[in-house]
């Protein structure tokens, strides 16, 4: 009775280890040789650092479309000279920044991270969260789908990563929908909990990052309709209680130069690139002095950096700084 | 936060987590192990409306113990008296149990229809009212459901009426009927468990065996393919389709109300393959829901393999009660004298097969195309059995052979399409939508989308290919169980490398062809809104 079961046990994990090694091996078969479309990346914007020169990046920023509406790697290029990169998706959860966490530091060593404060509330389900816990795992689960483009020529194909982010991850608006409500940052008696997956995800960020020695820092940018005291309230005190810092530009809104006639996009919800550039200038003259960054503008391996300014403020002449 | 069976966090953590569990814990505690996991899954899912089960089993449990002491003292009385005085003794106590049933089924029914139907109801009320010119409207109410409501109800009635009945005797535990009550695998989608069936078999506690286990795995396995693989992939054509009908042809919709019977199909019996594999993990064997209903040769013999464990409810707690009743038992008499023994009886029997089928378009919503889908399907099996006798006539002048194959696929080929086209007023979001795409393909028919390729909406031709592959493989399975062959016991008297190959291949068919992940949105279990 003890034998056969303790053969069924062993016969179990040996059928489990066997299935891992098959998941693992398709895993590599499935993964996308490049960083654009037609080699099968999903989020293409979000993996844009991919294509940057490895270890180039200096902050590498997390979150949701709150993120790439409001920061500009070029403005904070122009206006600080270090290097960042907006690595986020629409209603980005925290499972998945983690997992763009993960990808980003195996190419780049930032020296700060930066989570979006809506997307660290942002609440996620258990089925979602094991979702991309498996994928963390197996890969494949995110590429399966890359079988309707799979040959052997794509299988064999040494992975290049060409498709470079003009804008670095930012995705700039010029619609403008003025805000029209009213003071959406009035402090309240609401308290609102963190929930423990969002707990859970954010200790596993703030350990992952403190083993690799990179800075955290939690900001919640501008957005009236999204944002509010209760929410501003638990990431303080979640910040607090794990001695994270936690910026909260909703607070700093006349700081930040912010005028609601004409920096949103879409009535408060996020900022356009004119709203864009005054916080990412804010940011960047922050960032500057609390962290330790360096300034790469006179650097010749960051040339690149530079070009793409050029050709930013080509696009956006209206922009440039006075 | 779980909400279907054919997601991770039920098979990769829920599932293993209650078999692990229930397999270290005692035998005789194994039975709290799983009324706890029964809780928590409903509360995952439905937080404090727990409190309707709850509510129900104790009231099924009160309830039934309350027949059963009207039971024992007819019966005691009935012993100690003389012959004479049994008979208005038995009537006594017959009215007695009769009264409290009608309670029980009452409380039950009532509780569901104020939860699923009093917005229906009311706005339809109001419609009537501002039809009739009247400004004053009723107060309408939607009120939050408590998951698998439909189907509990139903397992509550039918004990019920057992106990009523003699069939059953009134259980003294209420624990047990509360593990028959909630046993979470079968809590979403069902199937309608009875209590003789199934509450003794949960209330064991089994242990978990190996072969159990494999053959339950394996059965979670091939339900999974059939959602996430055929299911879930159609389904970005049929909500498009079904989204805008009015932006395609009659052909493309043909397509789409075919894909969707398809999606209903491998949906729903993909999910009753989970929620019985998982019930064989526990040593619990639960009714068949599915029984390859495609083969049906009419559509009376199509619901005898399609969600049987309701039409099998149907049949026994209101075709049965309503046929055999004295009012419809006096008419079939009468019928039957004026229209002779076919068209007598049949007529007869149509007042309870009515009942029925519009019970089952009620049952599974609150929606006129519901009650549409229902009697549409009276009308089919109505109309089958009263044109029986001329059916026959018409075969017999052109020597047509009932049992000859071409004969016998036309009437699969005829109730598919029959089939089909009730799934798509099941299916549409409105009756007056269903009705414009039942138009719209005998209208609008045309070729032209499948010859230029615009049948493929939101779909490409690769996602069709697995999709017909898929398919494929279902069929040849069904094909070999119903000619006996049971697929299982096939690979397991295998050698092992062999079984294993299999079970590898299912899983990798699954990870890489399923539907799911960023690309696609993930699916609802359809049956888990009724």
């Amino acid at each position: 009775m003890k034998n056969t079961l303790m053969r069924n046990m062993l016969r179990s994990a040996v059928f489990l280890l066997l299935l891992a090694l098959m998941l693992s091996l398709l895993s590599v078969v499935f993964r996308p040789k490049n960083n654009n479309h037609d080699a099968g990346m999903y989020y293409i914007m979000a993996h844009g650092f991919l294509a940057e020169r490895e270890r180039s990046i200096d902050v590498l920023i997390l979150g949701d479309s709150e993120s790439y509406s409001s920061y500009s790697p070029l403005e904070m290029w122009d206006a600080g000279g270090f290097t960042s990169y907006v690595s986020a998706i629409g209603g980005e959860t925290l499972d998945v920044s983690y997992s763009y966490l993960l990808e980003a530091t195996a190419h780049q060593q930032p020296r700060l991270v930066i989570i979006e404060g809506l997307t660290a509330v942002r609440t996620f389900s258990l089925n979602h969260a094991i979702y991309e816990q498996s994928a963390l795992c197996f890969p494949i689960m995110i590429t399966h789908d890359n079988w309707k483009s799979l040959t052997p020529k794509r299988i064999l194909a040494p992975i290049v990563y060409t498709h470079r982010e003009a804008n670095k991850g930012f995705k700039p608006s010029t619609e403008t929908q003025a805000y029209d409500g009213s003071d959406y940052m009035t402090p309240t008696d609401e308290v609102l909990s963190l929930s423990l997956l969002n707990r859970i995800y954010l200790m596993r960020i703030l350990h992952y990052c403190d083993s690799r020695n990179i800075p955290v820092l939690l900001v919640a940018t501008p957005s009236p309709v999204n944002w509010n005291y209760a929410k501003h309230s638990i990431l303080q005190q979640f910040a607090e209680q794990n001695g994270v810092p936690f910026l909260d530009l909703n607070l700093s809104l006349d700081e930040l130069g912010l005028d609601h006639q004409t920096d949103w996009q879409d009535g408060g919800d996020h900022l356009n690139l004119y709203g864009a550039t005054k916080l990412s200038r804010y940011m960047a003259a922050y960032l500057a002095e609390q962290y330790d960054l360096p300034d790469h503008r006179k650097d010749s391996d960051y040339e690149n950096w530079s070009n793409a300014l050029n050709k930013y403020r080509e696009t956006y002449p209206d922009l440039s700084p006075s | 936060m779980i909400a279907s069976y054919c997601v991770p966090v039920y098979f990769v953590v829920f599932l293993p987590l209650v078999v692990l569990a229930y397999q270290v814990v005692p035998q005789r505690h194994r039975w709290k192990l799983l009324l706890a996991a029964d809780y928590a899954f409903f509360f995952a899912i439905s937080g404090k409306l727990l409190v309707f089960l709850l509510l129900s089993t104790v009231s099924i449990h009160h309830i039934g113990l309350w027949l059963g002491t009207f039971q024992t003292e007819r019966d005691l009385a009935v012993k100690g008296a003389e012959r004479s005085e049994r008979k208005a003794i038995k009537a006594a106590y017959q009215a007695k149990t009769r009264g409290v049933l009608t309670l029980g089924i009452l409380f039950h029914v009532g509780l569901l229809l104020v939860l699923k139907y009093a917005d229906f109801f009311g706005g339809n009320v109001n419609h009537l009212l501002t039809a009739l010119g009247l400004s004053w409207q009723i107060p309408t109410f939607a009120f939050a459901m408590p998951i698998g409501i439909s189907f509990y109800t139903m397992q509550a009635v039918s004990y019920l009426v057992d106990v009523y009945r003699g069939t059953v005797k009134p259980d003294r535990s209420l624990a047990r009927l509360a593990l028959y009550m909630s046993f979470f695998p079968a809590l979403i989608e069902g199937p309608i468990c009875r209590y003789s069936d199934t509450a003794d078999q949960i209330w064991e506690g089994r242990p978990v065996t190996y072969h159990n286990l494999t053959f339950g795995a394996q059965r979670i396995l091939y339900g999974l393919f059939k959602k996430i693989v055929i299911a879930d992939r159609l389904n970005p054509l049929i909500l498009a389709v079904f989204s805008n009908p009015a932006k395609y042809d009659g052909g493309v919709i043909a397509l789409a109300m075919v894909c969707y019977t398809c999606q209903l199909y491998m949906e729903f019996s993909g999910t009753m393959d989970v929620v019985i594999g998982s019930g064989e993990i526990f040593g619990v064997t639960l009714p068949e829901n599915f029984r390859h209903p495609f083969f049906s040769k009419s559509i009376s013999e199509f619901w005898t393999r399609w969600h049987i464990t309701l039409g099998t409810w149907f049949k026994d707690y209101i075709f049965y009660p309503v046929s055999l009743s004295a009012p419809l038992k006096k008419l079939t008499a009468n019928a039957r004298k004026k229209l002779g023994n076919h068209f007598g009886p049949v007529l007869a029997s149509g007042i309870a097969l009515f009942c029925v089928w519009f019970c089952n378009g009620l049952w599974h919503g609150s929606a006129w195309n519901y009650i549409f889908f229902g009697l549409y399907h009276f009308v089919l099996i109505f109309a089958g059995n009263f044109f029986e006798p001329t059916n026959k006539w018409v075969l017999g002048k052109l020597h047509i052979d009932r049992q000859s194959l071409p004969w016998r696929s036309w009437q699969v080929l005829r109730t598919i399409v029959l089939v089909n086209f009730g799934e798509l007023f099941f299916r549409a979001p409105r009756l007056r939508t269903g009705l414009s795409m039942c138009r719209r393909i005998f209208t609008k028919f045309t070729l032209a989308s499948f010859r230029n390729g615009d049948f493929l909406v939101s779909i490409d031709w690769k996602d069709l290919f697995v999709v017909i592959a898929g398919v494929l493989l279902v069929l040849t399975f069904s094909i070999l169980q119903e000619r006996g062959r049971s697929i299982r016991e096939t690979v397991a008297r295998q050698k092992l490398p062999v079984r294993w190959l299999c079970y590898y291949a299912f899983i990798l068919l699954i990870v890489i062809f399923g539907a799911y992940g960023k690309a696609y949105t993930p699916v609802d279990p359809i049956y888990a809104g009724f």
